[in-house]
């Protein structure tokens, strides 16, 4: 099936007669990838489908305002970076708890979710990852699995494509060197 | 073209990683997450569902409530209306409330003046038991033969000592009757 490219959608979400469906057009398009991408650091299924559901309802809201000088999913995957972010700070002042506990808390999520088919690798490899800062995972996250590049990373945190490199760098050693460590099983 | 750069691209930046983390470079980056079934099928509905939801929240019926017909048109007015009357009732009540000003501080300033009254004598005990307390810590602190000596110095010298037995006869006679002196 042909993707539809994202100037049809912003020509047709430009027009009141075709706004809903542009809007159905980008839903189509994105849904999954925004999804994912929320789910990689959140974790829980339930909050990451009351997150997409806010972030594309912000999408709705401001595309009218949206300028062409940046990608359309490099700007939806700002807003739901943002809205990501936002959550699992909140979660952490709601429950007064420290960084550690919410990636222990995240892990035991992970363990419990009927939604996590991983193996004993694939656990371990998510269970390093919780180790990691929200912001380097979050970097770690879009290098390694959506492999994006550098540029299309800065344009959605925010970050310099140095610090970005250097964050990437530092989170792939963690991560190997917990893999590599035998003591570390489950 | 452009897209064999961007992919000649990639693989320099991957390659910088996967020499340093070989094993992680070797496992499978296939997704371990998974949804209920049909989840997908149904996101772009609830989505249009939330969005209407917001939509109609914002434009009028919040939360199921309306209001009459031209209410916020004719609002201001009839606040106008409401401030004016008020302020006219204000000033009634000011006059009143001059009355009751000046009585509280009469009541005030003479509650006051009882207090102090009252509280004086003790005032005045309360100081001169300080004063004597300090002139003992006084002389406490100064050395006992200096006293000793001051003291030997001022009693050879009577105060009455310049003064003649006739003078004093004078000044007695003139200040005091024979009662004052038949009293002492």
């Amino acid at each position: 099936m042909k993707q539809v490219e994202d100037s049809e959608i912003l020509e047709k979400f430009s027009v009141e007669k075709t706004r809903n469906e542009g809007f159905n057009l980008l839903l189509q398009k994105y849904q999954q990838k925004v999804y994912w991408h929320i789910r990689r650091l959140v974790i829980d299924h339930d909050d990451t489908d009351d997150l997409v559901q806010e972030v594309f309802v912000k999408v709705w809201k401001n595309l009218e305002k949206f300028r062409s000088d940046s990608q359309l999913y490099t700007w939806i995957y700002r807003i739901a970076t943002n809205e990501s972010i936002t959550f699992l700070n909140k979660k952490k002042q709601r429950n007064n708890v420290s960084l550690d506990d919410v990636s222990s808390e995240l892990a035991e999520t992970l363990v419990a979710s009927d939604y996590f088919n991983g193996d004993r690798i694939q656990t371990k490899l998510q269970k390093a990852l919780l180790t990691l800062p929200d912001k380097q995972r979050l970097i770690f996250n879009m290098k390694y699995f959506d492999d994006m590049k550098y540029d299309e990373i800065a344009e959605i945190t925010g970050t310099s494509v140095g610090a970005l490199k250097a964050s990437f760098h530092i989170a792939v050693k963690k991560i190997e060197a917990f893999m590599l460590n035998d003591d570390i099983t489950f | 073209m452009y897209q064999y750069i961007c992919i000649m691209e990639k693989d320099i930046e991957n390659k910088e990683w996967m020499t340093e983390a070989p094993y992680l470079a070797g496992l499978s980056k296939g997704n371990q997450f998974s949804v209920p079934e049909g989840y997908f099928e149904t996101l772009s509905d609830r989505i249009q569902g939330m969005i209407a939801l917001d939509s109609w929240k914002i434009e009028e019926h919040e939360i199921g409530f309306t209001v009459p017909e031209n209410y916020f048109d004719e609002l201001s007015t009839r606040i106008a209306v409401k401030v004016k009357v008020k302020s006219e009732s204000k000033i009634h009540k000011l006059l009143y409330s001059n009355f009751f000003k000046y009585s509280a501080a009469a009541c005030i300033v003479l509650m006051s003046g009882i207090l102090l009254y009252i509280n004086e004598p003790a005032r005045v005990s309360e100081k001169t038991a300080y004063n004597e307390m300090v002139t003992d810590q006084m002389l406490f602190e100064i050395d006992e033969e200096m006293i000793i000596d001051h003291i030997q110095q001022n009693e050879t010298k009577n105060p009455g000592d310049d003064v003649s037995d006739a003078e004093l006869e004078n000044y007695i006679l003139n200040n005091f009757t024979q009662s004052d002196l038949i009293s002492e």
